[in-house]
């Protein structure tokens, strides 16, 4: 009974020492060995590893995991002076431990530390760039992405040398203006829509009074033709009627003067005319003679 | 005596019972117990190994924190805890995020966050706009090593508010107001699906949807106006057309009416004309036979016909040129 009791004990002493001896590593982490507080190694394989037990060897964990650093937006200054409320948020992890250990310690300071590094770097960008890189409807005007590259490369290399952190990429999570210029945009915005909307209605006038001048000009056009065609007609019949009475007049044209003077006769002479006839003209001759 | 099949086992059971009693008590040395217990232990300790992973899920197993494989649907085996465990995902679940405002509030009924909801366009104008964003796990191992739950979220909004503010700063307003959004619904989806790539989150956008894309509150009514106003140029166009088709087809109608005026007078110049031309002929073939006579008639005739009408005044010569006169 009692050696089985001392094998127990042994055995429990055993399991215990291993424990103190083996690590899990997890896929999301590294692990940093620490010899009486020093580090001295690194696993950054996930699974079992192998340590001396405390107080001799400790171990500490740092999270390999991307992490997303959102900053609250800052006013920056474009190269043509403009105000602009730029939100960037960088997305960054861990590359090199120890020096992330040393330097940073943990999560919460090293965003500190990054958030200083991206502001900086995101302000001197934005400041060397006109406002229209950044919003532009001109195609190939605007390099946000281009910019925002410069910023990643520079926040990279000083986070990585300083602090053993790796940015994996900076982007521009949201662009607005700061308060007051926002009321001027949207004073500007609402002149601009009254502008438009004021174009449309004088361009509806235009194309209005066009559409009408034109039908106008169509229908001046048209009677004016009528006109033309009618009085064309009007005078081929003239000319017909002339030709017709002429070819007819000319075959006696004596007996057309006899006709003609006593159709003048009739029309001339009405009610109101008085006639002096001579008592010896040939109408009366016959009164005065008779046979 | 018949014995029924159930007073037999009526029987043998008790029997059986006091048989087997007997022969554990014989063989329960504390050894045998201890050996019972262990045995146990070992079975529920392999049983940690099984699980059973469903159809719409994957199961990444890891070996003291290590990837060593992923399980599909179906009876999975592994060698028990703490050497092994399992992390299942839901490969088919697709969750929605929103973008542009908050859920918290869209619940509420409450309006968004102007820092949330307004975007800059390329030409320098604010709008708001909201939108969801479907996503799902893509890559179980991908998922669990580089972004985990926590951060999932929070990264595809984040890609995606980022490649919507770099898209719709080269927009103008009117193309986001109008034809634009679906467009960058697609775009928006396809580069935020090519930044969480790069950043190998194992996160695919199964959808990006565009909510609402309206004008700020305050520039509304300008907004609207214009709508009003193209609305108005179009009824004036209208307008003018309306006059245009009146009118042509009236001028038309009145050029017509002086043709055909212009034709009838034609024919009844023309035939008047070959009428008294015929008549003058008729009379003139007349006269050629009898010309002195013919002539004296139409002379007389014509004198009766006008002197009738006339004051006649017959005036007498004679000597001294005194006239008298005679009605």
């Amino acid at each position: 009974m009692r050696r089985i009791f001392s094998t127990l004990v042994l055995a429990t002493l055993a399991v215990i020492l291993v424990l103190s001896c083996a690590i899990v590593v997890q896929e999301t982490e590294y692990a940093i060995i620490l010899t009486f507080g020093n580090p001295r190694r690194i696993v950054s394989k996930a699974g079992l590893a192998w340590k001396l037990p405390p107080p001799f060897e400790t171990v500490v964990r740092i999270d390999k995991r991307l992490r997303i650093l959102d900053p609250t937006p800052a006013e920056y200054l474009t190269l043509d002076k403009k105000n602009v409320l730029a939100d960037a948020f960088a997305a960054w992890e861990v590359a090199d431990p120890l020096q992330f250990l040393v330097s940073v310690v943990d999560r919460n300071r090293a965003e500190a530390q990054l958030e200083d590094i991206l502001r900086a770097e995101v302000g001197a960008e934005l400041g060397s760039h006109d406002l229209a890189a950044l919003l532009s409807i001109e195609p190939g005007r605007v390099q946000v992405d281009s910019i925002m590259r410069t910023i990643t490369e520079r926040t990279r290399v000083k986070a990585r040398d300083g602090y053993g952190i790796n940015v994996r990429a900076v982007r521009l999570k949201r662009l607005n203006f700061p308060e007051e210029n926002r009321q001027a945009v949207f004073r500007r915005m609402e002149a601009e829509r009254e502008r438009i909307a004021r174009q449309y209605r004088s361009e509806g006038e235009e194309e209005a009074e066009k559409v009408r001048a034109q039908a106008d000009l169509e229908q001046a056009r048209i009677l004016a033709d009528a006109d033309r065609l009618s009085q064309e007609i009007r005078g081929e019949a003239d000319a017909e009627a002339t030709r017709i009475y002429g070819e007819a007049y000319s075959r006696d044209p004596e007996f057309y003067e006899f006709l003609k003077t006593l159709e003048a006769y009739e029309s001339i002479i009405d009610q109101d005319a008085t006639i002096v006839l001579p008592s010896n003209s040939r109408l009366l001759r016959l009164l005065r003679e008779p046979k | 005596m018949r014995v029924s099949w159930w007073q037999r086992l009526e029987l043998a059971v008790p029997r059986r019972w006091a048989i087997l009693r007997d022969r554990l008590a014989r063989r329960a040395t504390p050894r045998n117990l201890l050996a019972a217990v262990a045995l146990l232990v070992l079975v529920d300790w392999c049983a940690t190994g099984i699980r059973a992973v469903r159809e719409d899920e994957q199961a990444v197993v890891l070996q003291f924190g290590r990837v060593v494989r992923v399980a599909p649907a179906g009876l999975l085996f592994h060698l028990p805890w703490p050497i092994e465990r399992t992390v299942v995902f839901k490969t088919r679940e697709v969750r929605t995020m929103p973008v542009g405002f908050k859920l918290v509030d869209a619940v509420r009924g409450m309006p968004p966050d102007p820092k949330e909801v307004e975007w800059v366009t390329g030409d320098t104008n604010i709008i708001n706009m909201t939108m969801t964003v479907k996503y799902a796990v893509n890559d179980p191992v991908a998922y669990l090593v580089r972004v985990g739950p926590v951060d999932a979220d929070f990264l595809v909004r984040r890609a995606t508010e980022s490649v919507l503010t770099t898209l719709v700063a080269t927009m103008p307003v009117d193309d986001l107001l109008t034809s634009g959004k679906v467009l960058i619904q697609e775009e928006t989806r396809l580069q935020a699906q090519a930044l969480l790539n790069e950043l190998e989150a194992g996160l695919r956008l199964v959808a990006v949807n565009i909510g609402s894309v309206d004008p700020p509150a305050t520039v509304i009514e300008a907004f609207n106006d214009v709508a009003t106003a193209k609305l108005e140029k179009a009824r004036m166009i209208n307008q003018a057309d309306g006059y245009q088709r009146d009118l042509i087809p009236r001028a038309r109608a009145m050029a017509e009416r002086k043709v055909r005026e212009a034709e009838s007078y034609s024919a009844t110049t023309v035939e008047g004309a070959r009428g008294r031309a015929a008549q003058y002929l008729d009379l003139l073939a007349e006269a050629r036979k009898a010309r002195r006579i013919t002539e004296t008639r139409l002379y007389l005739e014509a004198l009766e016909r006008i002197l009738p009408r006339a004051r006649l005044i017959v005036a007498e010569e004679r000597k001294g040129n005194a006239i008298r006169i005679v009605e």
